[in-house]
């Protein structure tokens, strides 16, 4: 997998490129060629038509989810791109009439799944990322067995653990509740944390740290300080990457909540109505909706993931 | 402190550590669950009807509040705002509960299986009965329909439809017809299979119902006529997808109309016999007419996908619930509202017209407790008052309607611009009901009847394909554990 | 997991050692030695919490529990002795297989490269940077109601775009596994890319100056250096993929149930046939203590390869 063998060749030196982010913080200027990149070089154009089918792909079902969104009932159908736009279906979404026709407020559903997902990726980052400094900075006796135990919670299917999850939470009381949905999606979230972090604390160089133990401090404020700050992309990534699947988990929320505790992706489906009747723009215009949360999230996590790391301060 | 360890990945994957990892799991499984935590269920519930006495008062659950699991539905949608009548009336207020119609049967099973008895009463579909009742998940509410203490005078239980009443009563034994042991739920709305079609383009061509529909292979013919498949259009829309629910509306209908069975009964056994010849040459002639004048992926197709093409004048005649081709043709709905109008489909070669119904149902949980309260809201919704309502106000409509007065009542009078629904209606209402054969395994068994179908549409032999199917089918409903 | 080839000096003694006694005082060593585990202990027990559900689920596979039999009694071995047997658990192995294959090989391919084309930070990267983890915001459920729209044959928008026609059935027995490969490849292909993007701008400049000054290729930057700091991140992701995709359940359902025939009837649809809809659990519930196992053993494999790596890795940073 990935070797050199692609149409279109590469461009050479990314790394100088990439510290001309790091040194403006983020945002390279418009336009500015990076040291030892031609700028309309045929691989290059090659590349960037590659990156465009790429996005032509990706893109397409989301603006035709968007132009669904945007139908009538009697349209929604029977029209490709000409139709008489209506944003009527944005507004029973939101309004008392979307929570008649599914039982649930789709306003509160998305604070419940805010809530969940937050608090999820919370105490996934608050319990793994010592885990994962753990198994990434010390090959410990047994945290291969560790790394690997917290791994397999996703190989657990979902179909096996949800009766029994189901029986237990209801005897526990658990059922319909935001502490039970925030439990449960630990199987999502913690082994991709975990995991993911693992990688980085493994790459920082122990040297930073002796330094900063040089200097005088613990080993925890090393750890705070020093290490915590250099693995920034990586938490940004992993904690980014494990709010998208808590938030689009559909089976633990649609089997263990109930009316008081509904999140968003259960809500949606709602929409889509029974009885040989379909409401395709209805449930796209949902659908749009909810995804908007985590698009927020992702879209200011985003200069975390952009930024490189700064590793100017060792030199080998 | 590095462990030692193989550098052969296969090794480290059958290590001696896994071994002993899956014995653990397995030994652990044992030894914990033989606690019997966690399988849920547990000793049977008893029927509540005989602790209610006195009088009949509507108010005399009041101040409870009771749990109701629905799926989105016409149905659903019309007794939504009536909600509230039925707290003012009774003093019981309702908690609302619902799931996507995909996946309303995994909760629901989930629930009841547990025990967990979060629910008082749900929506269900007649074939649940035959797998949620025999564990005894569900009341039996014949001895609440018997207590005049619970039951209101004018409630008038015989006013539904009898094919109805039967189709939500069994008393679980192999080889005994519907309609004997425990009533389990009150039929709430309900459906015949028949067609709908496109009176508009009908007319265009001069097509004249009555004859190209009498009979099957007119039918057949008359759907290949109307498919124009350069122009995007077929002539008849039927489910199938691979899923019990592709059997049981139209192709169940007309499998009954040719005079076929999907079991013989035998002193409790049954016999499989979807493969006889008269069955395995409708078959082929069903599964024929889904390639010349069907969607183009049937194997994909639901009932909304066939509505959805009748109402986009895509498909020229739909056969399968009338009560969801019944909204499309309300105006605003769909392109085509206004053109469709409605026919029993063809006649069997003896003339009958056997229908297979589908009927949501209200039902009590066994486990709830509250069942005093649930009993009073499963009366109100099925009574006579809120069904009229529901007709008059719902917002695509309520068809059909369960009980015989409010058909003839308020339903004939939203009639008016759906021609043929009520002559179509009085045709097939004497001859509706299940057409199956109840059988505890009918979910396994109907789908593996799907599953044939869509295999013979891939090209596989019909006789060979259900040959198979009925010894597997035959194995799987005579089996008792 | 495994240790680097090159073997890291232990930075609490190192650092102690060579400040001669002029730092804090020294932690005594068997609460040194206990710091690992004391770090890892929470995520133990929330594992533990969790391992209950799973332990009974696989529980259910040695009983007969099916809600004709609700009492159910233990059979031991016998439920997979009849599942092992039945040639429909062998041909949704072999479905699952060849789409957890098709879909993690096409979806790494792509990630990666897409990867290496954002970094060039190219006008067109640029842009279309900020938008690549979109299809991951919708979830599989409502992704697989909109593509089941999209293939429509009859008023389907890619047909229509695609000038396929009325008759092209993209879910037909002989297209419908591609499909179901093709929306997972959509929406789980930013998954890869943003991993391996955010582990490409994380690997340290000096090696990649190193080598420009000596004059390399960029070919030979690529294949020398920079796939093999890139493998780790990789293989994180490849792994990741991979279960979920053996554990594939909510676009493919919605797409096809499984159909047409068995084409696309990966094995917790198979499991979830058997459990829900026909209402048999030790059945379903032995088809996924099977599917727990084959993920086990793949996910094994994989890790242990994820270990060589990272040796290789670090032994080509020293």
């Amino acid at each position: 997998m990935g070797d050199g063998s692609r149409p279109g060749g590469r461009q050479p030196a990314k790394p100088a490129g990439r510290e001309g982010h790091s040194r403006r913080g983020g945002k390279s200027s418009a336009g500015e060629p990076q040291p030892g990149q031609r700028r309309f070089s045929p691989a290059s154009v090659g590349g960037d038509l590659v990156l465009l089918a790429w996005f032509v792909f990706s893109l397409f079902p989301l603006v035709w989810l968007v132009l669904l969104s945007l139908k009538s009932e009697s349209e929604q159908i029977s029209t490709y791109f000409e139709f008489t736009p209506t944003l009527r279906n944005f507004g029973t979404v939101l309004s008392s009439e979307g929570a008649r026709l599914t039982s649930v407020n789709f306003s509160e559903a998305l604070l419940t799944s805010v809530l969940n997902c937050v608090g999820a990726v919370l105490v996934s980052l608050v319990i793994g990322v010592p885990a994962a400094y753990a198994a990434g900075r010390w090959q410990y006796r047994g945290s291969g067995d560790v790394m690997f135990t917290i791994l397999s919670f996703r190989f657990a299917p979902e179909l096996m653990v949800i009766v029994p999850l189901f029986v237990i939470y209801n005897q526990l009381g658990l059922f319909d509740t935001n502490v039970g949905m925030i439990w449960v999606l630990q199987l999502v979230t913690m082994p991709l944390i975990v995991w993911i972090l693992r990688s980085y604390f493994q790459d920082l160089p122990p040297e930073l740290e002796q330094a900063a133990l040089l200097d005088g401090y613990t080993r925890k404020r090393a750890f705070l300080m020093v290490a915590l700050p250099l693995v920034r992309p990586g938490i940004a990534a992993a904690a980014l990457l494990a709010f998208i699947f808590a938030w689009n988990n559909y089976v633990f929320p649609l089997i263990l909540t109930g009316s008081g505790h509904t999140p968003v992706t259960v809500a949606v489906t709602r929409f889509l109505g029974g009885g040989g009747q379909a409401f395709y723009s209805l449930t796209a215009a949902a659908a749009i909706i909810a995804a908007l949360p985590p698009l927020l999230v992702a879209l200011s996590i985003q200069r975390y993931l952009v930024r490189g790391l700064s590793f100017g301060a060792v030199k080998a | 402190m590095t462990r030692p360890e193989s550098r052969d990945p296969l090794a480290m994957a059958l290590s001696r550590r896994d071994l002993l990892r899956f014995l653990g799991v397995g030994g652990a499984a044992a030894a914990l669950a033989a606690c019997g935590v966690g399988t849920g269920g547990g000793p049977a519930h008893q029927n509540g009807a005989g602790e209610v006495s006195g009088g009949f008062d509507w108010r005399k659950a009041a101040g409870t509040e009771i749990s109701v699991l629905q799926t989105p539905h016409p149905y659903q949608r019309a007794l939504q705002p009536l909600l509230a009548e039925f707290t003012q009336l009774t003093g019981i207020s309702v908690k609302a509960d619902q799931v996507a119609e995909a996946d309303y049967f995994t909760r629901l099973n989930t629930e009841l299986a547990s025990g967990a008895g979060n629910y008082d009463a749900f929506m269900t579909g007649a074939y649940f009965i035959w797998t949620y009742g025999p564990p005894g998940w569900m009341e039996d509410l014949k001895p609440w329909l018997a207590n005049s203490s619970a039951t209101a005078a004018d409630y008038d239980f015989e006013d539904i439809y009898p094919g109805l009443r039967k189709a939500t009563s069994w008393d679980f034994q192999a080889g005994s017809p519907l309609g004997t042991g425990g009533q389990w739920a009150i039929p709430w709305g309900f459906e015949t299979n028949v067609i709908c079609y496109n009176k508009a383009e009908f007319d265009r061509r001069g097509i004249k119902v009555g004859s190209s529909l009498d009979t099957f292979d007119n039918f057949i013919q008359l759907a290949t006529d109307l498919t124009d498949r350069a122009n995007n259009r077929y002539g008849v829309a039927f489910r199938g997808s691979r899923s019990w629910a592709t059997i049981h509306p139209g192709f169940m209908t007309q499998f009954t109309r040719a005079g076929c069975q999907d079991y013989t009964s035998e002193g409790g056994k049954l016999t499989a016999a979807m493969n006889s010849a008269k069955a395995v040459d409708f078959t082929r002639k069903w599964v024929a007419l889904a390639k010349a004048a069907g969607p183009t992926s049937w194997t994909t197709y639901e009932y909304p996908n066939c509505t959805q093409d009748l109402g986009a004048g895509t498909a020229m005649m739909v056969y399968d619930a009338d009560s969801a081709t019944y909204p499309q043709n309300k105006k605003g709905n769909s392109a085509q509202a206004g053109n469709l109008a409605w026919h029993p489909g063809p006649a069997g070669p003896d003339g009958n017209y056997g229908t297979n119904l589908w009927t949501w149902s209200l039902a009590m949980n066994a486990a709830s407790k509250k069942k005093l309260a649930a009993w009073l809201f499963i009366q109100w919704a099925t009574g006579k008052d809120a069904q009229a309502k529901a007709v008059r106000t719902g917002q695509l409509g309520f068809a059909d309607p369960t009980r015989a007065s409010v058909f003839d009542g308020a339903f004939k009078q939203t009639l008016g611009n759906f021609p043929g629904y009520q002559d179509t209606f009085e045709r097939v209402i004497q001859s509706t009901d299940i057409k199956f054969t109840p059988q505890k395994q009918f979910f396994k068994t109907t789908e593996d009847w799907a599953v044939a179908l869509q295999d013979i549409y891939a090209g596989q032999d019909p006789k060979t394909r259900l040959d198979a199917l009925a010894t597997a089918s035959t194995t799987a409903v005579n089996a008792t554990s | 997991m495994t240790a680097p080839a090159r073997v890291r000096p232990d930075p609490d003694t190192g650092g102690r050692r060579s400040a001669g006694g002029a730092g804090p005082s020294p932690v005594p060593a068997w609460r040194r030695g206990l710091r690992p585990y004391v770090l890892s202990l929470p995520a133990v027990l929330i594992i533990a919490g969790i391992l209950y559900p799973f332990v009974l689920g696989a529980y259910y596979a040695f009983l007969n529990y099916a809600a004709v039999v609700p009492n159910p009694v233990f059979v031991g071995l016998r439920n997979f002795a009849s599942v092992l047997s039945d040639p429909a658990f062998w041909s949704s192995v072999r479905t699952t297989l060849a789409y957890a294959v098709s879909a993690t090989a096409l979806e790494t391919a792509l990630g990666v490269g897409i990867a290496l084309l954002l970094n060039r930070s190219s006008l067109v990267g640029r842009i279309f940077e900020r938008v690549l983890i979109l299809p991951l915001m919708i979830a599989p459920v409502i992704a697989g109601v909109l593509w089941k729209l999209m293939f429509n044959p009859q008023f389907g928008v890619l047909n229509h775009v695609l000038g396929l026609g009325s008759t092209f059935d993209w879910l037909s027995e002989t297209h419908a596994l591609f499909s179901v490969v093709l929306v997972d490849v959509w929406i789980f292909t930013p998954f890869v890319a943003v991993l391996v993007l955010a582990g490409i701008r994380s690997l340290p400049r000096e090696p990649f100056e190193a080598s420009a000054v000596d004059g390399a290729s960029w070919f030979y930057m690529f294949r020398r250096l920079m796939l093999p700091m890139m493998w780790p991140y990789i293989l994180v992701a490849v792994i990741f993929r991979f279960m979920d995709c053996l554990k594939i359940f909510d676009h493919v359902y919605v797409l096809t149930a499984g159909g047409p025939g068995d084409a696309t009837r990966t094995l917790q649809i198979s499991a979830y046939q058997n459990s829900i809809i026909n209402f048999n659990y030790s059945v379903g519930s032995t088809y996924m203590f099977l599917l727990w196992a084959i993920v086990f053993l793949t996910a094994r494999y994989l890790v242990s390869v994820l270990g060589k790596a990272q040796r290789r890795a670090a032994g080509s940073e020293a």
